[in-house]
C-alpha cells in the first residue's frame, strides 16, 4: 500500500520542551493528499500547456514560427515522424514541442499524484522547462514578465498562508513576494530615449500601477476619454473598458490587497480562492480579450470585402490562435506551475496556527 | 503495597497543558556569501561610475542626485540598495527574515538588469542562463559548506537543468541556413578544438567564449551528479570554480591582450573588473545564489 505519510512535519524542538506549539497536530499525521483545488489546478495548468501546444501544431491554423517560414500545418507527432521514418533533428519546433509535451503531461499527472514532493519536484521542472524556452532575451515586456512571475509568487505565499495548517515559512514568502509585486507594479517603466532625444532630458514617472490607478481616474473624472467601437463609433469609456484595458495589471493590484489582509490575519478561508481566481485572470483575461479583440478586427475587415466572409470556423480559429499566441507572451502558460509547485513546496513543512 | 507513583503522569501533564509559548527569537548569524555579494555590488558600482577611470564619470550617488531619468534612477538606487542591504544583513541580519528580503530584491533585478541607459546592463547571457548559473552557484555554495544535502542537489540540478536547457533553446538565425541551438554549436566547437579541428565560427576572441562555456558545462555536469549523491565539499569547490571561470575567462582574456598591447592601464583594468561584475552578471549571479544559499540554511535549522 503507498500512502504517502507527511513526514516533513517540524519535530518538537527541545529548545520549548515538546510544547503544545510544536506538538505535531492532526492535520501533520494525515497523508499529504491534495485537495480537489489543487488538483484541479494541476489538472488545468497541464491542460492549457498541452492545448497551446496544439494550437501551434495542427493543420487547420498552426502558427508556429509562420513568420520565419516554417510550416506549422501539421499535427505535432509529423514533426519527429516522417515518410521515411523518424526524424531526429533539434530545432526551434522540436525544442517548443518537447518542452511543452513534457511539461503539459507532467502536470496532468501531478493531479493524480500523492506524495507532495513528487507534485512539486514535477510542477517546478515543468515551470522551468516553459520559462527556460519562453522568456526572450531582454527587453521592453520584461518589467511585466517579472511581474507576472511574482504575482505567481504571491499567489504561492496566499495559498500557503491562509491555510489551515500554515507552513513555517508561508508569511515570509508572501512578504517577499508581495515586495516583488510592489516593486514590478511602481518601477518606471521603459523609458530608453530614441535617438533624437537628449538622454539626459526630464523625463515623467510612469509605472504599470500609476497608468492603471490614473487611468481609473480619468475614467471616473466629469470627462472621460473616448474610445471607438468596432464599428467606428466614438463613445465614453466606462469602469468596464478601463477594467479591460489593465488586465496585466489590475490582478496584480488586487493580490496585494488581499496580500495585506492575510498578512493582517482575515484572509481565511476565502483568500486562496480569490487569489486563485485573480491568479486565472491575469493568465487567461488578456489573452481573452487580445483573441477578442483580434476577431473583432478580422470581422470588420471581412465585413469590408463581402467576397471574403468570416466563416465560424475561420472565426474559432482566429480566435483559437491569438489566445494561444497571448498565453505564449508574458510566461503566462507557466504562472500556474509555479504558484502551485511552490506552494506545496513550501507547505511541505506544516506548522499549526497558534 | 507500594503507592503508585504519579510522577510520569505529571510531568506528562505540565508538558501538554502549558500554553503555547512563541518561537524562540531567531539567532544571528552572518552570512560571508551575503557580504561578499554585497562588496561586489558595490565594487562594480564604484569601478563604473567614478572620476578617474569610470565609463561614468560622476560618483554613483552624483547621478542618482543629478539625472533625471526615473528609470535610471531606479535601476541605480536598486543596485546600490541591494548591495548595502547585502552587506548589511549579511552582518547583522537574522535569517527569519533577511532571507525573504533580499530574494524579493534579487528577484526584481533579475527582471530589471537590462537597462543600457543606467550601464547594469547583463550582457552574453539571458535571463534564464543567469538564473540557471544562479541556482548551481547556490547548490555549490551549500556542497561546500556541508550543509542542506537535499536543497544543495536540488538547487544544482536545478540550475543545471535551467542552464543547459536556456543554451539549448537559445537558437542563431543565420540567413539562408537553419537555425542551430547555441548549446549543438558550443558543444561541437569544443570537440573540434579538443580533437584539432577548425571551428567555423568566425567570433572575435571565440576560443574565450567556447572555454568559458565548456567551464559552464562541467560545472552543469557537476550539478547533476549531486542527484546520483555524488556531492560534497570537493564537488562543492570545483564546481564553484568552475562557475568563477565561466565568468572570469572573457575578461581576463580580454585584459591579459589589452595589457601585452598597451601595458598597464588603469581605465583599462576597471573597465575588465567592472564587465565581470555587471554585463557578465557574476555580481547578480552571485546575490542570487548567497540569497538562495542562506534561505536553504534557514530552513535547515527550522527543521
Amino acid at each position: 500500500m503507498s500512502r504517502s505519510w507527511n513526514l516533513d512535519a517540524p519535530a518538537p524542538r527541545p529548545g520549548l520542551g515538546g510544547s503544545a506549539w510544536d506538538a505535531p497536530s492532526a492535520d501533520d499525521l494525515e497523508p499529504a493528499r491534495p485537495g480537489w483545488p489543487t488538483r484541479l489546478g494541476y489538472a488545468l495548468a497541464g491542460l492549457l500547456v498541452l492545448c497551446v501546444m496544439l494550437a501551434n501544431f495542427n493543420p487547420s491554423f498552426g502558427f508556429f514560427q509562420q513568420q520565419r517560414g516554417f510550416d506549422a500545418r501539421r499535427w505535432p507527432w509529423e514533426l519527429f515522424y516522417g515518410p521515411d521514418g523518424p526524424v531526429l533533428r533539434w530545432l526551434p519546433p522540436h525544442a517548443f514541442l518537447i518542452a511543452m509535451t513534457l511539461s503539459g503531461l507532467a502536470l496532468v499527472l501531478c493531479a493524480f499524484l500523492q506524495p507532495s514532493r513528487a507534485r512539486a519536484g514535477l510542477a517546478l521542472t515543468a515551470f522551468v522547462l516553459v520559462a527556460g524556452m519562453l522568456i526572450a532575451a531582454p527587453g521592453d515586456y520584461l518589467i511585466v514578465t517579472g511581474g507576472n512571475v511574482a504575482f505567481a509568487l504571491l499567489t504561492a505565499g496566499v495559498l500557503c498562508a491562509a491555510a489551515r495548517t500554515r507552513p513555517a515559512g508561508a508569511l515570509r514568502l508572501l512578504g517577499a513576494a508581495a515586495l516583488a509585486v510592489l516593486a514590478f507594479a511602481f518601477l518606471p517603466a521603459h523609458d530608453a530615449p530614441s535617438s533624437e532625444q537628449d538622454p539626459l532630458a526630464p523625463r515623467p514617472y510612469q509605472s504599470l500601477a500609476t497608468q492603471t490607478l490614473g487611468g481609473m481616474v480619468d475614467v471616473l473624472s466629469e470627462n472621460p476619454p473616448q474610445i471607438m467601437d468596432p464599428d467606428g463609433h466614438g463613445r465614453d469609456a466606462t469602469l468596464v473598458d478601463w477594467a479591460r484595458g489593465n488586465l496585466i495589471t489590475l490582478p496584480m493590484l488586487l493580490g496585494l490587497l488581499v496580500a495585506v489582509l492575510v498578512l493582517l490575519g482575515v484572509g481565511r478561508p476565502w483568500a486562496p480562492l480569490v487569489m486563485g481566481l485573480l491568479l486565472l485572470t491575469a493568465i487567461l483575461g488578456p489573452a481573452w480579450d487580445h483573441a477578442t479583440r483580434q476577431l473583432d478586427e478580422a470581422r470588420l475587415a471581412a465585413a469590408h470585402t463581402p467576397e471574403a466572409a468570416l466563416s465560424s470556423a475561420d472565426a474559432l480559429a482566429t480566435f483559437a490562435r491569438n489566445f494561444a499566441e497571448a498565453l505564449l507572451t508574458l510566461l503566462r502558460v507557466a504562472l500556474l506551475p509555479l504558484a502551485l509547485g511552490l506552494a506545496e513546496l513550501v507547505r511541505m513543512r506544516r506548522r499549526p496556527l497558534a | 503495597m507500594v503507592a503508585p507513583s504519579h510522577a510520569p503522569v505529571v510531568e506528562y501533564r505540565a508538558m501538554y497543558s502549558r500554553a503555547p509559548q512563541a518561537p524562540e527569537a531567531a539567532p544571528r548569524r552572518g552570512s560571508t556569501a551575503l557580504v561578499i555579494a554585497g562588496s561586489l555590488m558595490l565594487l562594480a558600482a564604484l569601478l563604473r561610475a567614478n572620476p578617474w577611470f569610470g565609463a561614468n564619470t560622476a560618483w554613483p550617488w552624483a547621478i542618482l542626485w543629478e539625472n533625471r531619468s526615473p528609470l535610471l534612477t531606479a535601476n541605480w538606487s536598486l543596485w546600490l540598495g541591494s548591495g548595502v542591504l547585502a552587506i548589511v544583513l549579511g552582518i547583522w541580519g537574522s535569517r527569519r527574515w533577511r532571507g525573504a528580503l533580499l530574494g524579493a530584491t534579487a528577484l526584481v533585478m533579475l527582471f530589471t538588469c537590462y537597462s543600457g541607459l543606467a550601464g547594469l546592463m547583463i550582457e552574453g547571457s539571458s535571463v534564464p542562463l543567469l538564473a540557471g548559473t544562479s541556482l548551481l552557484m547556490a547548490g555549490f555554495l551549500l556542497q561546500t559548506t556541508e550543509r542542506a544535502h537535499g536543497a544543495a542537489s536540488a538547487l544544482s540540478a536545478t540550475g543545471a537543468l535551467l542552464a543547459v536547457w536556456a543554451l539549448a533553446c537559445a537558437f542563431d538565425y543565420g540567413a539562408g541556413v537553419a537555425p542551430r541551438s547555441q548549446l549543438v554549436v558550443l558543444g561541437g566547437d569544443m570537440l573540434a578544438r579538443l580533437t584539432g579541428g577548425d571551428v567555423l565560427m568566425d567570433r572575435l576572441n571565440y576560443d574565450d567564449d567556447l572555454a568559458a562555456y565548456g567551464a559552464l558545462l562541467l560545472g552543469c555536469l557537476i550539478g547533476l551528479l549531486g542527484l546520483l549523491r555524488v556531492r560534497g565539499s570537493l564537488a562543492g569547490g570545483i564546481g564553484l570554480a568552475l562557475l568563477l571561470l565561466f565568468f572570469l575567462i572573457p575578461p581576463v582574456a580580454g585584459y591579459v591582450r589589452a595589457f601585452g598591447a598597451e601595458g598597464f592601464d588603469a581605465t583599462t583594468l576597471a573597465k575588465h573588473a567592472s564587465e565581470v561584475l555587471i554585463p557578465a552578471g557574476l555580481a547578480l549571479a552571485l546575490l542570487g545564489a548567497a540569497v538562495l544559499a542562506d534561505l536553504a540554511c534557514a530552513a535547515e535549522e527550522r527543521s
